[in-house]
């Protein structure tokens, strides 16, 4: 194929300060090999004064391109859309960052920084003149379902907002509880497995007693917490136990029990993974101070480890402070007990007063959730990693909220850890646009810069299997090594880590980064 | 700015005013805490969407802007927005040198807060010798790209919008107003925020009175939140995630640093198996001590005292420390302001502006710790949903 490389030199990025010999750098790449156009325009990596960068581009028939300007973050993406209009695509579109490498930090020293500039633009000559095109390609969604696990807070928030956006919404719960969501419901239904990627999924779904498969586009996670039961030697001593959310059913209700309310923030105080749950003390807060308000006669005592009360939950834990809730706190080491011989008295070790306290309680009830049991299930069909709590762990804050390193889905409420409602509320409603927008776009672009086998070398070792954390390479019908271009992020760690030598990254191959380095070295710098 | 992110990705047009001189607000000032790995602060997410905004065609960003007056008009707001002169242009490169040349005590001229974008340098009027004396030029003679301009000029401009989203943030309680604590008082009492402007500057902690290295350290939390007598009953919430994150950076650099950790409770967000605590039992230099110290005092000889209360017995110990951080709390800004009366915003006593049905009905919509504490995470989730609703009210309203 042709290789006709064009030159763009950036004014506003090399030239303030004025600082680089210009004119060489323009020599230099008008007599380097393949370049057949060399242009100085002013504010091209602002999308600016492109028209007459394309027009010399179409006349010359260039086929590939070197921009001398700024970091590739901060290029106008008009100018790739003007390249690839004219003919290039992305990948052969060399964006060398001289401002940022070269311009600033040479501030001091001009003649080295322009051996630098020089070096790299040799550099970036040699490596483009060995790039392939590489294309794009894209899916259509098959459809454009979102399919929301669980009709929670969070669930519902979620779906109420995901079909506002015009999207198909179906809602997936396990219990039978009345559904008011838009879309199609679906109760008594659980997620069993799924394969697919962002986009395409297929879930399989037992619906009461019928499997079958359900086609969507995006997931959100909203499977809240599980139900709680008391646990470890406490669960033994008190048979009767309720969870805080029944206290205040029955404070609802009017039939709050007699005598003196222990409420404890764990279900299991003792147990190894105590989970200090934030949720619970606005929530606990508030239902304490009820029921003193309610009833000022009735002893309420809350009993934790940790005081997280979050934000203006603290005006509430005052409040409760001042009715006369009494607050007991221990550390982890001593947790509360029960003796079984006397099942309405609960000792426990307050670290404030560092003395052992008696409480003969009516009722005990305990605060926090545990993580939803489900949820392992869930994350495996969809191949989402989890906390070490039990929860869905979301994808790092830099990509969007509520994300999880999974394109195409989300996660929002308590399936993360334990939430307030409101909090709930809000990640529904974010999932839910963001969902929105992902199924808006209607296909799934994928490929370009992504892994290739050269199936003669691999040894189907397995290596490049256990290390891509998107699951993209699988053994195909020949036995050996196939990369499954949808799922490939373009990471390179199968390409590194493969000990036969046998994957390589598309762009960033070992003759095109050894080519540049080799140049780079060879500079006068 | 997630706010107004979610809203250009629906197509909207958006205005976005800021008062300052660069996107970012009080993330400006912070930094990644991540030596190794990524500790999941939100500093960079905020970056990020400042610079979306910068370069999205449907939002205009109105920088050093204020709104002058709004004024309600056919179901949406005519908005009256001013925009300070900054005397230098948009071809300022961010190089610095206008800073090293001028003569002014303090400098008269600065580059944004932190990491705030755009990297614009900015005049202040009311220091800088050319308005003072019409004498200096040093700053436009050193500048390689041309871009200062005494000749800059106020401009006013008016909008016409549908629905207006009030999100001025939150001011950190300045450490001055903890003068018991040191604060402000004594040189080596700093706030945590500063603790992190040295970590960066320096490479690792060190005093500010002597430049050393500080071998004992105290940190103390809820500083000026969570206090009756402050007028902050409520708790800032992000503090301990940012105290404890400071602590890991602070240790990741220097680990000869002998750390005392007081607070009342450790309110860590998003830490459901307390980590922190973990990971300072794994460490010796570092002691977790509940209990909130009384005074802090100078000795003669530079160090500092601190009198704290036992965390078991009820004795007066005073505790002897090269340098003490204060982790201040923060209040809400501008929720209390002219503007905020004439949308029709309401504060509580603490002034955090009050979310109500009324004003969501008059397109008026809260974003942003100006309505309760809250860190980068749960502000950008909420803005989010913000957002949503601001869309889905348009709709409604055509």
């Amino acid at each position: 194929m042709k290789c006709n490389i064009q030159v763009v030199i950036c004014e506003c990025c090399v030239s303030k300060p004025a600082l680089l010999d210009i004119p060489a750098l323009q020599k230099i790449a008008s007599e380097a090999g393949n370049v057949t156009s060399v242009i100085i325009a002013d504010a091209v990596c602002d999308g600016e004064n492109l028209s007459g960068v394309m027009k010399e581009a179409r006349e010359k028939e260039v086929d590939r391109a070197i921009v001398l300007a700024c970091h590739k973050r901060d290029v106008d993406p008009s100018l790739f859309k003007a390249y690839a209009r004219a003919g290039v695509p992305a990948n052969l579109i060399e964006i060398v960052n001289l401002r940022e490498e070269v311009v600033l930090p040479g501030a001091a020293e001009p003649e080295r920084a322009q051996a630098k500039a020089e070096a790299k633009l040799n550099a970036a000559v040699a490596r483009v003149r060995m790039l392939e095109p590489l294309e794009k390609d894209t899916e259509e969604m098959r459809t454009r379902n979102i399919v929301i696990i669980g009709a929670g807070v969070a669930g519902q928030a979620a779906a109420e907002v995901a079909a506002r956006s015009g999207a198909h919404t179906i809602m997936i719960e396990k219990t039978g509880k009345s559904l008011k969501s838009p879309g199609v419901l679906m109760p008594h239904t659980t997620v069993i497995d799924g394969k697919g990627y962002g986009g395409n999924f297929t879930l399989r779904i037992k619906a009461g007693e019928k499997v079958e498969d359900l086609d969507c586009a995006a997931v959100i996670v909203a499977t809240g917490g599980g139900w709680a039961t008391l646990k470890g030697p406490l669960a033994k001593a008190c048979k009767d136990a309720i969870p805080l959310f029944k206290l205040h059913e029955k404070l609802e209700s009017d039939t709050t029990p007699a005598g003196p309310v222990v409420i404890v923030d764990t279900p299991d105080p003792s147990g190894k993974n105590v989970k200090v749950q934030d949720f619970a003390w606005e929530e606990s807060l508030e239902t304490a101070a009820r029921l003193k308000k309610a009833k000022p006669d009735t002893d309420v005592w809350i009993v934790f480890q940790e005081m997280r009360a979050f934000g203006l939950s603290e005006l509430a834990y005052k409040e409760a402070a001042e009715l006369g809730v009494r607050f007991v706190r221990y550390d982890k080491p001593a947790p509360p007990k029960i003796d079984p011989k006397e099942p309405t008295k609960l000792t426990v070790k307050d670290s404030a007063q560092a003395e052992v306290i008696s409480i003969n309680f009516g009722t005990l009830v305990f605060a926090s959730i545990p993580a939803n049991a489900d949820n392992a299930r869930i994350a495996d069909a969809l191949r989402i990693p989890m906390s070490p709590e039990g929860g869905v762990r979301r994808g790092s804050m830099q990509r969007w909220p509520v994300s999880t390193p999974r394109p195409g889905v989300f996660v929002c409420g308590s399936a993360l850890f334990p939430k307030s409602r409101a909090v709930a509320e809000a990640e529904g409603t974010a999932a839910g646009e963001l969902a929105a927008e992902f199924v808006k776009k209607g296909e799934i672009e994928f490929g370009g810069i992504i892994a290739k086998v050269e199936q003669e070398k691999c040894s189907a070792c397995l290596t490049c299997v256990r290390t891509c954390p998107y699951e993209a390479p699988f053994i195909g019908e020949a036995g050996k090594i196939e990369i499954k271009a949808q799922l490939c992020q373009g990471c390179g760690m199968c390409a590194g880590i493969c000990p036969s030598k046998a994957i390589e990254l598309l762009n960033y191959t070992d003759d095109q980064l050894g080519t540049e380095a080799r140049t780079l070295l060879g500079g006068d710098f | 700015m997630t706010a107004a992110k979610a809203l250009v990705d629906k197509g909207a047009n958006v205005v976005l005013v800021e008062k300052s001189e660069s996107l970012g607000g009080m993330a400006r000032g912070l930094t990644c805490k991540g030596l190794a790995e990524c500790r999941n602060c939100g500093v960079c997410f905020a970056i990020d969407r400042a610079n979306d905004m910068m370069r999205d065609a449907n939002a205009e960003v109105l920088l050093i802007s204020e709104v002058v007056s709004i004024e309600k008009e056919d179901g949406g707001f005519r908005v009256k927005i001013k925009t300070s002169p900054r005397y230098v242009t948009d071809d300022c490169t961010g190089c610095g040198k206008c800073v090293e040349v001028c003569p002014v005590e303090g400098k008269a001229v600065f580059p944004p807060t932190g990491s705030g974008q755009p990297r614009i340098h900015r005049i202040d009027r009311t220091k800088c010798l050319h308005f003072k004396r019409g004498a200096c030029d040093k700053c436009a003679s050193v500048c390689p790209t041309k871009a200062i301009d005494y000749e800059d000029r106020a401009t006013n401009v008016t909008r016409k919008v549908s629905s207006v989203v009030y999100a001025t943030g939150i001011e950190a309680i300045d450490a001055k107003d903890v003068s018991r604590l040191g604060g402000g008082r004594l040189e080596d009492v700093v706030s945590s925020v500063d603790a992190e402007r040295i970590l960066n500057d320096k490479g690792r902690l060190v005093r500010p009175s002597d430049g050393k290295a500080p071998k004992r350290v105290a940190m103390l939390q809820c500083v000026g939140s969570r206090s009756v007598r402050a007028g902050v009953e409520y708790c800032s919430k992000f503090c301990c995630k940012y105290g404890t994150k400071i602590a890991q950076m602070m240790l990741d650099t220097d680990p000869e640093i002998n750390l005392d950790f007081y607070f009342m409770d450790l309110r860590t967000l998003y830490e459901p198996q307390d980590e922190f605590k973990a990971w300072a039992k794994g460490k010796k230099t570092v002691k977790l001590i509940r209990s909130m110290p009384a005074a802090v005092s100078r000795r003669d000889d530079g160090k500092l005292l601190v009198k704290v209360a036992g965390e078991t017995d009820l004795e007066i110990h005073e505790n002897e420390y090269d340098l003490v951080i204060l982790s201040v709390g923060m209040r809400p800004k501008g929720a209390d302001t002219e503007l905020a009366k004439a949308l029709g915003i309401t504060a509580d006593a603490y002034g955090f502006a009050q979310a109500t049905d009324a004003l969501r009905d008059s397109g008026v919509f809260l974003a942003g710790a100006v309505s309760e504490p809250m860190d980068i995470e749960e502000t950008a989730i909420k803005a989010i949903a913000t957002a949503s609703k601001v869309a889905s009210g348009k709709e409604a309203a055509r």
